[in-house]
């Protein structure tokens, strides 16, 4: 086996509880995003536009889809000779098996995988984050910092800050606290959850983090405060682009609407960087006579005979004329039949919209405090004529 | 192992003016992402044929860039797999022939080292979708030593078929003849010859032993004079198929992926015409667009109107600009303010603000590759 300098973990068993009907057959990484691309495609072709040949992915839960779509990492040129993805479930060995714990005890059960290519550095990376951006940039600053940890961070809004893991570095960047969604935050700049670890000092680490037995084996909350209090070289990484935790049914809604802002988000068109994607051949989409689409991204293999605004269309999906839809994501194979009108709805994988519904229309009781998009899980039946308001958080689930 | 292995020629001399100044007929774009290769290599590969030798024309650039090794087409295999074999008449002009015998004759190891059964040959000049599996099986249980393909041709649909052979059935299904269509009586049934057959790999290697020192003969030809002496027999297809021959075929053809009924027949079938892969983002629509009746590809940014037309991958349709019965092929870039109509825009041309292009429905313009209007 070649000795590789860097190594990426890429942590994919997340339930993803909070997106709700989204992840009730797929894990988070699964989730489409964008129309055409999954979750996890924004990782992986990090990892590959920044040069990284070997990623262990680490999936658990749900994770039929997940594992068929990475298969041997081909759709983002990581099919490689020596490395390449590596799908990395639970297993049992001569003491048993267990779950994954935590994401701390994730990379702790799979030291041996990293062992096998003695990298200098391992890359710690979410499957569940939509950015783009090149890791060598964050490896030279480490190696520059003399760190034994870097952990990329960005400025978020104060008012967010305590929804996130909250790093204090003094003026050259080196990190001086770190609390776990802080009730009072002391900075705003957010761990976005990637993390470079000196490969012997992470071994060690995780070693000892799995001694503890009141750890909940977590980076964030055990293992990178342990580090510091043991006077370790912990660095932040600036990081000022779009990144964007999609973590609940609001932001990822919100995150898919920003796509639609001027038709570009980073590098979606932007043949260099390309973000890649293990899609199915569809032929291109068709828009029919009577059809009208307008400030909307639509994808391959789908039929628009009704009007579209404002809203993203995946793969094969068909909006029937008469049907409206508005301010929606539709996901693949979802169908919106003849007179049906949509709203700020979020409709699952091959779902189907009948005749005549209406979904999303204005609320009659002031509810605040609610959110309003509607979300139809995957593989459902919104009966004909069904009326549903905004704000109603409706999780349709008649299986097809 | 499958019964049968695959050829295709692409070294065949069909010219659409512009659009094969730069490439041969199996490369012209179709349909908004395919090339027209992607139709004989999809129906072979949706048969289960794994092995297919594709014979390359001396301007083959465009062909390789497209297939690389093949994965999309699932030949990048350990057994059997995708074979790119040197046409022999590079640089010289072709005699148009289909299926040339000195191309065949110059990669005769491809077809000796095969361990299939049969055969299946293919021109790459055709739109259609088409599951040769009964075909193949028939083949084998009739014992027939070649097996031709064919469709009904409605009369209406004549037209031009300089080129193309017609089968005369006999009561048994027997191919009694094989010959152009000025040969047929006038109320007599047109079965158009496929140009795909089925042959019995043994034959064709005996065929090609016997018929060495006539290297310039079209292997169509040989088969239409031994009918008596070989089993040949027929299987019909009954989908939608066009040959490409003209700029008007291509043009209706491309007009044709606008019926909801032929994409069905051709693209929405279980068997997938497949074809590069390229990841390019979905297809934005701007707040002004107005899109009616037309085939769109991903990568695009349609900020303008469109109508009736097929829009290739990563092509710009700016505020103002009007694009109307035309094809319009990837990297185009339709500025501000100008018209478009009844025109096929190579690759990567560019309608400069203002400009104003018209066709005829009967006889489409030809913008070239990366021209600047």
């Amino acid at each position: 086996m070649k000795k590789k300098e860097l190594v990426a973990m890429l942590l994919a068993g997340g339930q993803g509880s909070r997106l709700g009907a989204l992840t009730r057959y797929i894990a988070k990484p699964a989730v489409v995003f964008g129309g055409k691309y999954r979750i996890i495609d924004f990782s992986l072709s990090n990892c590959a536009n920044s040069g990284i040949d070997t990623v262990g992915v680490l999936t658990q839960y749900k994770p039929l889809l997940l594992n068929s779509y990475i298969g041997t990492g081909t759709a983002w040129d990581l099919n490689e000779p020596d490395g390449g993805v590596h799908v990395l479930p639970p297993f049992v060995g001569e003491d048993g098996g267990r779950w994954y714990k935590g994401t701390a005890n994730a990379i702790y059960q799979n030291l041996d995988f990293i062992n096998r290519y003695e990298p200098e550095y391992v890359l710690i990376l979410s499957g569940d984050h939509i950015y783009q951006m090149d890791y060598t940039q964050m490896l030279a600053t480490h190696k520059k910092n003399g760190a034994d940890v870097s952990v990329s961070v960005m400025e978020v809004p104060a008012a967010e800050a305590c929804r996130f893991g909250i790093v204090t570095a003094d003026a050259e960047g080196r990190i001086t606290a770190f609390a776990e969604k802080p009730d009072e935050p002391e900075s705003n700049l957010a761990s976005m959850g990637i993390y470079i670890f000196n490969t012997r000092l992470l071994q060690n680490a995780l070693v000892a983090d799995e001694q503890d037995k009141s750890s909940e084996n977590d980076f964030g909350k055990n293992v990178i405060p342990r580090l510091l209090a043991q006077g370790k070289r912990l660095w932040a990484f600036p990081y000022c682009g779009y990144w964007r935790d999609v973590g609940t049914i609001e932001s990822y809604y919100t995150a898919n609407m920003e796509l639609l802002r001027d038709g570009t988000i980073f590098g979606l068109e932007d043949s260099d960087v390309r973000i890649m994607t293990n899609s199915n051949i569809f032929p291109p989409h068709y828009v029919g006579p009577a059809a009208r689409v307008r400030g909307s991204l639509v994808c391959n293999g789908s039929t628009v005979l009704g009007e579209v605004t404002d809203s993203i269309l995946s793969t094969e999906v068909c909006v029937e004329e008469g049907a409206t839809v508005i301010d929606s994501i539709l996901l693949p194979g979802a169908q919106v039949k003849r007179g049906a009108w949509v709203k700020r709805s979020v409709v699952g994988e091959r779902s189907v919209v009948e005749s005549g519904c209406s979904l999303g229309v204005p609320r009659r009781v002031e509810n605040p405090g609610a959110d309003n998009i509607i979300v139809i899980a995957e593989q459902s039946i919104v009966p004909a004529n069904s009326v549903i308001e905004e704000g109603r958080k409706v999780f349709y689930h008649l299986a097809v | 192992m499958p019964q049968a292995m695959g050829l295709i020629t692409t070294n065949q001399t069909v010219s659409l003016g512009k659009l094969t100044a730069d490439r041969p007929i199996a490369a012209v774009p179709f349909a908004a992402r395919y090339r027209l290769l992607d139709f004989a290599l999809s129906n072979l590969v949706n048969s289960g044929v794994r092995t297919v030798g594709l014979i390359t024309p001396h301007h083959f650039r465009p062909i390789m860039d497209h297939l690389g090794a093949g994965r999309e087409w699932f030949l990048d295999r350990k057994a059997g797999g995708l074979f790119i074999l040197p046409g022999s008449t590079y640089g010289m002009k072709n005699m148009n022939a289909k299926f040339l015998l000195k191309d065949l004759l110059k990669n005769i190891q491809y077809i000796r080292h095969g361990r299939e059964r049969d055969v299946v040959v293919s021109s790459a000049n055709q739109v259609f979708n088409f599951n040769y599996r009964p075909a193949l099986e028939a083949h084998a249980e009739s014992g027939a030593d070649l097996t031709l393909l064919y469709r009904d041709e409605e009369r209406s649909l004549r037209g031009r078929r300089d080129n193309s052979f017609f089968l005369r059935l006999g009561e048994d299904g027997r191919v009694l003849n094989l010959e152009p269509a000025a040969a047929l009586a006038p109320r007599e049934p047109r079965r158009l010859f496929l140009d795909v057959f089925i042959m019995r790999r043994a034959l064709l290697l005996n065929v090609l032993e016997w018929y060495k020192t006539m290297e310039y003969s079209d292997l169509q030809d040989i088969i239409a004079e031994n009918l008596n002496s070989w089993q040949v027999r027929s299987v019909p297809f009954r989908g939608y198929l066009k040959r490409i021959e003209s700029v008007e075929d291509y043009f209706s053809s491309s007009m044709d992926c606008l019926c909801a009924e032929v994409r069905q027949e051709i693209f929405g079938a279980a068997d997938r015409i497949h074809t590069k892969m390229k990841d390019n983002a979905p297809a934005y629509y701007g707040p002004q667009s107005e899109v009616t009746n037309s085939l769109v590809a991903s990568g695009c940014r349609i900020e303008g109107s469109v109508a009736n037309s097929i829009i290739f991958r990563k092509v710009r349709v700016a505020e103002g600009a009007i694009v109307r019965d035309s094809v319009v092929m990837q990297g185009c870039v339709i500025d501000q303010d100008s018209l478009v109509e009844h025109v096929v825009c190579d690759k990567s041309a560019r309608i400069m603000r203002g400009s104003l292009l018209k066709g005829r429905l009967s006889a489409p313009s030809v913008v070239g590759k990366e021209c600047v209007v």
